[in-house]
This record gives C-alpha cells, structure tokens and sequence, in this order.
C-alpha cells in the first residue's frame, strides 16, 4: 500500500511536499502561429530550506528555456524539465547497476523460479549477473518476466518540470510559473451565407482553438493575439508566402484605413474570451467572435491571362463574392487570417457549400473578393487571331476573348491581360479598358444573358 | 482512493456546472456531396432544453467531420462555445487514460495452463506498458507468456463515437428543431457517361450516370441526397481549408485506406504491437509464438478491419437538377438509405436523340518541323451541340463518355474521352479513337524568302487516303509555335476557315485519294 500511495504521488507529479497541484489561476495567450504563453498560479506552503518543487500538469509541449518562476521569499537555483518518460526501455535502462528480479517459467512443468539479478548493460540487449554468471536476458527463448523494485524519480508517467528553490523564511502565498509552449493555436474560421437577390453575405466569425499540446488546460481564463509574430525558426510556411506576398490575383483588393474597437495589444489585436473554458487535450473549441446578419456584398466573374495564345478548351471564370468590412458596408471590424466559408441556399433554402478562400488579417475597411470557385456557365475562349512584327522587337498581337454566359440572367466579367512586359500599349479594343498596372490592362465585359461577347483588342509590345 | 477520486475529478468534464442534454441521433439528414472527397451534412434534430446554461452533446456525427466547418443553429439560445471531442476508443487511448486506475492481469502457464490473476496498477503508458504489481513493477506484454489485461470501467473522457458539444447561454425552456451542419471527408461522386449512337452516326442517346460513394462508415437512413457539380475553390488543410490531409500510401492502397491504416497503427502503437522488450534479440521461433500469446492476450477489439467497398446499388429514377450559386445541383427526389462503404449510381441525364457529327480530324503543330511519322493517322471525333435545337440543352458534368455504336444491330464499344465541365451552348467534341483505313501523309517545304532570312515561305501538302466503303468527312488543322509573326495563308487548294486559332480545313473525303495544298507566310519574331 505504502507503494500506491508512492505512484499516486507519482502520477500527479506533485511537490516535494505534495502540495501546489491545482491551479489558482491558468491564463493562457495564445498566439495564430502555434504558440502560447501559460500562466499557472499555484498555492506553496514551504518551510525555510531548499526544495524542489514539482510541476505537474504543465503543457508537453513547453519549451523549457522559457520558463519563469516567481515566488516571494523564493529563490531558484535550478530549473529541470524531465522528458524522461516512463517506459519499460528506460526502467531497463536506469536499473543498470542495480538488482532486478526474473520470474522463470519452465515451459515443460510450469514451475515458476525467482532470481535476483544485476543489470550489467542494456546496450542491444540486457546484460544480466546472476550469482556469478553472466547472461543476456532471454537468450534462452525463456518467458521470463523482469520485475523492478522501484522507478526512479526522474521518470515519469507526463513530462514535468521541477524547480530547486531556496526559501529564506518559510513560505505561504502564491507562486507563479509562466512559459511558452507549442501545441496551442488558433486559427479564425468564417462561415459567410451570401444571398445574391438582397445583395447581402451574412458572416459569422469563430474562433477555433485547437489543442494538441499533450496537457488539458482547466478552467483557463484565454486571450486570443492576432497578428504574425514573428518566432525565429518558425517563420511562414510555403503556402503563407504563396498567398500574401507572390500571389498576383490576391483577395484584398484595397486595404482597409479604419480603426476597429477591439483591444489593442501593441501592433496586435487581442481576442478575449469571456468565460473561463477547459481546454481539453485533442479538442477543437470554437467560439463565436463575430457576427454581422447583412453585409453588402455581391458576386463578380474574373479572370487573368498570363500570356497571349489560343486555347481550344475555353476556362472558366473565377467567382468572387466581394464585400467591404467596412461600417459603412455593415461590419466594421478587422478580420483576423483565416478561411472563410461561403455557402448559398439552394431552391429548398437550405445552405449549400460553395467554396472558401484565406483572407490575412486584414484591416476594417477593406474591399475583399474571396475566389470561392469556377463557374460552370460562365467560359471565355482565347484566341490569338494574329500577330505581325511591326520593327525589331516590336510586335502587335490582335486578341480574342469570346465571354459565353450560359446562365439566364446578364453578367460582367473582368478580363485581366497579365504579362506583358514593359512598353505595351492598347492600339485598339472593342470594349474601353483600364491599365491595372505597368504590365497588364483590365476590361469588364458585359455578356447577355445566355448570350456571348467577344472582346477584341490590338496590343503593341517592345521590349 | 479518495486521492484518486480527486486526481480523476479534476480531469475535464464536459463543461462546469452546465445541465448536460444528449443528442442520440438526428431526426433527418441531408447530405450534399461534392465530387472531390467533401460532403456537406445537414442534421435536423429534436431536443427538450431547460431554461438554465445547457450543454448539448450531439452524438452519432460523422467521424470523418470537420471541426471548423461544423454550425449549430438555433437562433433562441445565442452559443458560448462549440466543442468538438473524439478521443477515440483506441487500445492505446484506453490504457493512456486510465493511469492510476486498478486493473486485473491474467496469466496463463502455457505447461499447466493454471491461470494466475494479479491485481496491478497502469503507472505508465509510453512506449510500453508499466504496471506495479504486488511483487513490484513489470513491463506489460514484456514477459514471453500469455498476459491479459482487464480494465474494470472505462475512462469517462474516452467516447466510442465522436461527439459535438455546445454550450447553449440560458433561454426559453422547451422542445425545439435543430440544425447541425458540417463538412465532412470520405464521401465522393464523379459523372459517367453512355452514348449510343446510331447507325447513321448522325444521332445519339445520351445517359449520364452518377456514382457516388460513402467510403466512411456512416450509414444514412432515408437521407436527402444531393451531387454538386463544378469546380469549388478549396484550400489544402495545411492552409486550414478543408481538403482531406495529404495521406502517403503504399502500394494499391487508396486514400481511404491508408488513412484506416494510420488510425489503426496509432490505435496499438507502444501498447498491443509487438515490441522487443529489453532490445533482447530473441529467435525467430519465439517471436512468432509470442505474437500469437499477444494476440491472444488484447482483451479489447481492434477497430474494425478496412472492408472493400461491398455493395453497389444502381437505380434506374432520375436526379433532378438546380442552379445553385455558379454551379449545378442535382437532387435525388426521394429519400435514400446510403449505408457506409457504399456505392450508389444514379440517372441523372437522359436525352433520347441528340443530333451528331462524326468526322476525322488532324492537327499539325508545327508550320516547320516535319511530321515525326511519314503517315499520320486522322482521329475519330464526335461533334454535338449542347442546345434544345439539337436535343440536348443540358449542362455537363465533368466525366468520361463512353460512345457505343451500333454495328450490326448490336452496340459495340467504340471509344471514350474526358469532357470538363461543359456549359450549355458550348458544342462537345469527343476524340474517341483513331481512324481505320484513313491515312495522311503530309510533306511539308520551306524556305527563306526575300532578301530578310527571317521570313519564311511552307508549302504543304496532305494527301489523304480513304480506304473505307463509305465518304468521310474531314478537318485539318495548322497550328503555328509562338514565334511566327505575321502568319498568312497565301494559296489554298480548299476553302479555309479558322478555329481555335488555327487554320483549318473542312471537306468530304470519299473513298479513294485527295489532296489539300496550301502556302503560308510567316515571319520568324527576332529577339
């Protein structure tokens, strides 16, 4: 009994003195970049002297070099996070030099004997002393099973941190432990119903915690940063640098000037959650952040061409839902990165998944155009009806774009000629274009309904 | 005990203080499936809430759900929080959960077959088991002999079946409907198509099948069941979309299946899967006989072994199609069991007579590379317009078409080719094979013309070879690579009209030989 009593204490990885094992308070910042900064505040009573205090129910994911601890009248003198985890491996390999016990049992009469051993080595194999023979554990083809008298201290059922404090004068008070841990995210996620005939998207904003940090956090009071911090080693992902730097045909199409009224943490928004929550290990929570019922909003066809050429397989046009989160266009917030869900009621009114697109953080008053698919009906078909060199290294390309609309209402489509170099010039065009930019030019065409436009126009490029 | 009690106390519950209402099961579910691997579940549920803070736990979902995607709507009760918990029922899990817990060993002395049961503690659970027993602590399955493990309960956070929770703020008392809805992965459906066509070649009855499959094993009873076709934006779960994660697969493996398999490794990983304990390296023999022991010795079930998809339904009623948004939606009009790992195929086009074309058609890419063969074989292509005028006027989901002809009052399998997405209006041109008894043979000259060297003169010729009974009709095209400005056909034997950029010809061939000729000009571009 007095052995169960041991590993309970075990278990729960509590102090020396078996006190401090329940948080007083847990607040957690988390971070959208898979970090977060827990605070534990734990009851001590020690007396005077040196203690090691332990840390049970810490994330598993801590990183230990992070870690701050303080406590009035303590002083530390070290800090250990243990990862020694207990597994029968390492029980093998911690008893070297010490005595094991072998139960033998005798494949032909079942009779069972009990052996003291001494573990020599664990290195591709257990090395044993018995008496004054030396074997290698179940060399023999044996069943023998190993039973160990005691598991070392520093290993553990959950990694733990442990802390030798000095304490000049007894103490009884609080003791605050914070680190930062991996594990811990958080991502916004958006669910947006568009109805195309009031012209309106209404958007709901969640935020989705997920923990993978190994730890349960209970009764945690959280706060929510948006904004990329920057961690060395962690630096964006591929398809961060895809979206937000390289990609052209990116989805803010004006960054926005106002100023929201969330809570500002330096150059960062911060989301606090209102109630303290558990945040269970393996769990995703959501939590609703915003909810706007009617944003002006309204679907555009769009497409790029990189180059000038024919193609016999017409493309479809991209569908954007475009919508400001501007107050004057009903929603007036920042909208911390995350994806965003489209989904539009079909004939019975029941939403129907349509598409979604990442947004960045992206600052109220923005004019956004969230690319949620392909149209089906809508197709345009390149061709390059001719080309003629008008000097050296100057050529006029005569181009064809015929836009089809096979839907039964009229549209527009923005066709972008994209690519093509410096010194360009439009000679001629059937419907009246824009420059976009040093190297492309933009046309919306207007397409009956099931009906077609082509739009024509002459381009004159030097390089 | 009481320390236990308390250290399992302060594992989470499903929320503080809240009253806990359960959702068994939906009332009735819709589900929306998209044609890569998404689905869209819509569940209607009926449940009792009382006034106070109530935490709803709705069971039965789809384990392949979403977290992110999922919403509950209940415009009464504004939510607080939404959790999503599947701590699967797993070996490993199991053990995980109840450290500190009693459990009984047995041991079966293979010589005597007395059976000896030790009452042990679970003190670890990593890569292996440690149990302290009596005698002291012991590696679980480490010991060469027949070892079972019995738990006396299971751990009250492990759910067999992934659950949702919400946290509902207090509100009016009562029944009420609910929506839940999600996305989840495991389900898919893709467009086939069957055209006949007919003696004539000048017509054609086109059928349009749906095949769609429930790869999970969620079984939906009297669902409402509806495809979706075109082409969604979704983004790659490492964005947060949701796509289903990237999954590595061996061998013949499909998707589905490895991903059965990593949840089934995971399950046992460090708890039933043979270990060598102690890094002893024991004989072959021995290894065999304690798998066998260890088998024996896992008191849980394992999940479930990946099945073959096992039961295709076909029914012969049509789906009947919307507009949604910018894409198609087509809707079984009646209710449908789909059971897990079920295949279903479903009518939704069928057009008796579509007006059709057949020719041969030939392109020549380059104006100046000679052929790479010195005869060049024309393919078969079937030509319709997608218009009511001409029988058809629906639009096409992406798939393949299958063509039968009709050859001696029997259908004979005469090709097929990939279609995309095709709108009304847009005619279809399917190339299905390649020409019998129909051969090219193109001769191509060119050369520097005029005192610039970068302009060029090609004379071509095709003579054409009809071996066939019947006249044939047929297109040829001359396409030009990018670096040829100022392209101008300058003589032609035949009338020319363009297409998709190219020049193009169009004539009947009857059996015997023709000829096409034509000149071009062009300039090669200097850069």
């Amino acid at each position: 009994m007095r052995r169960y009593v041991w590993m309970l204490g075990a278990m729960l990885s509590s102090a020396a003195a078996a006190q401090g094992t329940a948080d007083k308070s847990l607040k957690l910042t988390i971070y959208n970049s898979n970090l977060a900064l827990v605070e534990h505040v734990r009851p001590l009573t020690l007396a005077a002297g040196r203690h090691r205090i332990e840390f049970a129910g810490v994330s598993a994911e801590i990183m230990s070099q992070t870690v701050s601890f303080a406590g009035s009248g303590l002083t530390v003198i070290e800090q250990n996070f243990d990862y020694d985890l207990l597994t029968p491996e390492k029980l093998m390999e911690k008893a070297v030099g010490s005595r094991v016990r072998i139960v033998r049992t005798n494949p032909g009469t079942g009779d069972e004997t009990q052996e003291t051993a001494e573990v020599l080595s664990t290195v591709g194999g257990v090395v044993l002393k018995i008496g004054d023979r030396i074997e290698v554990l179940r060399d023999d083809g044996i069943p023998a099973r190993v039973i160990f008298d005691e598991v070392p201290p520093n290993l553990r059922a959950n990694p733990t941190l442990s802390i030798l404090a000095n304490a000049a004068a007894p103490v009884n008070g609080d003791v605050t432990l914070a680190y930062l841990t991996r594990g811990l995210s958080w991502n916004a996620d958006y669910v947006g119903v568009f109805d195309e005939a009031q012209g309106n998207v209404a958007l709901q904003g969640w935020i989705t915690l997920t923990n993978n940090s190994g730890t349960t956090f209970t009764n945690a009071s959280a706060q929510l940063v948006a904004g990329d911090i920057n961690v060395v080693g962690n630096e964006a992902e591929w398809w961060q640098i895809y979206n937000f730097r390289n990609r052209r045909d990116s989805n803010v199409r004006r960054a926005g000037v106002e100023t929201s009224n969330r809570q500002q943490l330096a150059d960062y928004y911060v989301y606090p959650l209102e109630q303290a929550t558990t945040i269970a290990n393996n769990q995703t929570k959501q939590v609703s952040f915003l909810t706007a019922e009617r944003v002006r909003a309204d679907r555009g066809y769009e497409q790029t061409f990189y180059d000038l050429s024919s193609q016999a397989e017409p493309v479809s046009a991209d569908v954007r839902v475009r919508f400001s989160n501007s107050s004057a266009s009903g929603l007036g917030d920042q909208l911390p990165s995350g994806v965003v869900r489209v989904y539009v009621r079909d004939a019975r009114g029941q939403p129907q998944f349509v598409g979604e697109d990442r947004i960045g953080h992206t600052s109220a008053g923005s004019d956004l155009a969230l690319k949620i698919g392909d149209a089906f009906d809508v197709t345009i078909q390149p061709t390059l009806r001719q080309t003629t060199e008008v000097s050296r290294q100057r050529i006029d390309s005569d181009m064809s774009y015929v836009v089809r609309n096979a839907r039964s209402q009229p549209i527009t489509v923005t066709i972008r000629q994209d690519n093509l170099w410096r010194f360009n010039e439009i000679l001629a065009e059937s419907i009246p274009g824009r420059r976009t930019d040093a190297d492309s030019f933009a046309w919306d065409v207007p397409v009956p309904a099931n009906g077609e436009t082509e739009l024509t126009f002459t381009v004159r490029q030097n390089w | 005990m009481v320390l236990l009690a308390a250290a399992l106390a302060a594992l989470p519950a499903l929320a503080q203080d809240d009253v806990v209402v359960t959702s068994p099961r939906a009332d009735s579910v819709a589900v929306t499936i998209y044609r890569g691997d998404l689905a869209l579940v819509t569940e209607t549920r009926t449940v009792d809430l009382p006034a106070g803070a109530v935490t709803l736990v709705v069971e039965g979902v789809v384990e392949t759900l979403l977290p992110q995607s999922a919403v509950l709507t209940d415009a009464a009760r504004p939510l607080a929080e939404s959790n999503f918990d599947f701590d699967r029922l797993t070996p490993r899990t199991l053990l995980e959960r109840s450290i500190g817990e009693t459990v009984t060993i047995t041991r079966t002395n293979a010589a005597t077959g007395r059976v000896t049961r030790t009452a042990a503690t679970i003190v670890a659970v990593g890569e292996g088991v440690v149990l302290q027993t009596v005698d002291g602590n012991e590696a679980l399955y480490c010991s060469g002999l027949p070892e079972r493990l019995e738990l006396e309960r299971l751990p009250d956070e492990l759910v067999a079946k992934p659950r949702l929770s919400v946290r509902l703020a207090p509100g009016e008392p009562g029944p009420r409907t609910l929506q839940v809805t999600y996305l989840a992965h495991g389900f898919a459906w893709s467009a086939d198509y069957v055209a006949y066509l007919d003696e004539q070649g000048s017509a054609l009855r086109l059928a349009g099948w749906a095949t769609l499959t429930n790869s999970t094993g969620a079984v939906f009873e009297q669902a409402e069941v509806q495809l979706i076709a075109g082409e969604l934006n979704i983004l790659a779960a490492e964005e947060g979309g949701s796509a289903a994660p990237y999954v590595d697969t061996r061998g013949d493996e499909t998707e589905v299946e490895a991903r059965e398999r990593i949840i089934r490794e995971e399950a046992q990983a460090g708890v039933t899967m043979l270990r060598e304990c102690f890094a002893s390296d024991e004989p072959v023999s021995q290894l065999a006989d304690r798998m066998l022991s260890r088998e024996r010795a896992v008191a849980f079930n394992s999940p479930a072994p990946v099945m073959a998809l096992e039961e295709i339904v076909l029914t012969a009623s049509r789906a009947v199609r919307e507009e949604l948004g910018d894409y198609q939606l087509y809707r079984l009009p009646w209710l449908t069991d789909l059971n897990a790992r079920q295949t279903k195929q479903v009518l939704f086009l069928d057009e008796p007579e579509v007006r059709a074309e057949r020719f041969y058609g030939f392109r020549l890419d380059s104006l100046t590379e000679p052929q790479a063969l010195e005869v060049a074989i024309p393919s078969l292509t079937l030509r319709f317009e997608n218009t009511e005028a001409f029988g058809l006027g629906e639009p096409l989901p992406s798939g393949v078409v299958r063509v039968f002809e009709s050859y001696g009052g029997r259908d004979v399998f005469a090709g097929e080719a990939d279609i995309g997405d095709r709108p009304v209006g847009l005619p279809v041109e399917l190339e299905i094979g390649r020409a019998l008894n129909v051969l090219l043979e193109v001769t191509t000259d060119w050369e520097p013309r005029g005192r610039n060297v970068d302009r060029v003169l090609v004379e071509t010729e095709h003579r054409i070879v009809n071996n066939k009974a019947v006249p044939i009709e047929l297109e040829i095209r001359q396409g030009a690579e990018s670096e040829y400005t100022d392209v101008k056909l300058r003589k032609s034997s035949r009338p020319m009209r363009r297409k998709y950029g190219d020049l193009a010809w169009r004539f009947v061939v009857p059996p015997g030989e023709e000829l096409l000729r034509y000149e071009i000009s062009a300039r090669e571009l200097s850069y």
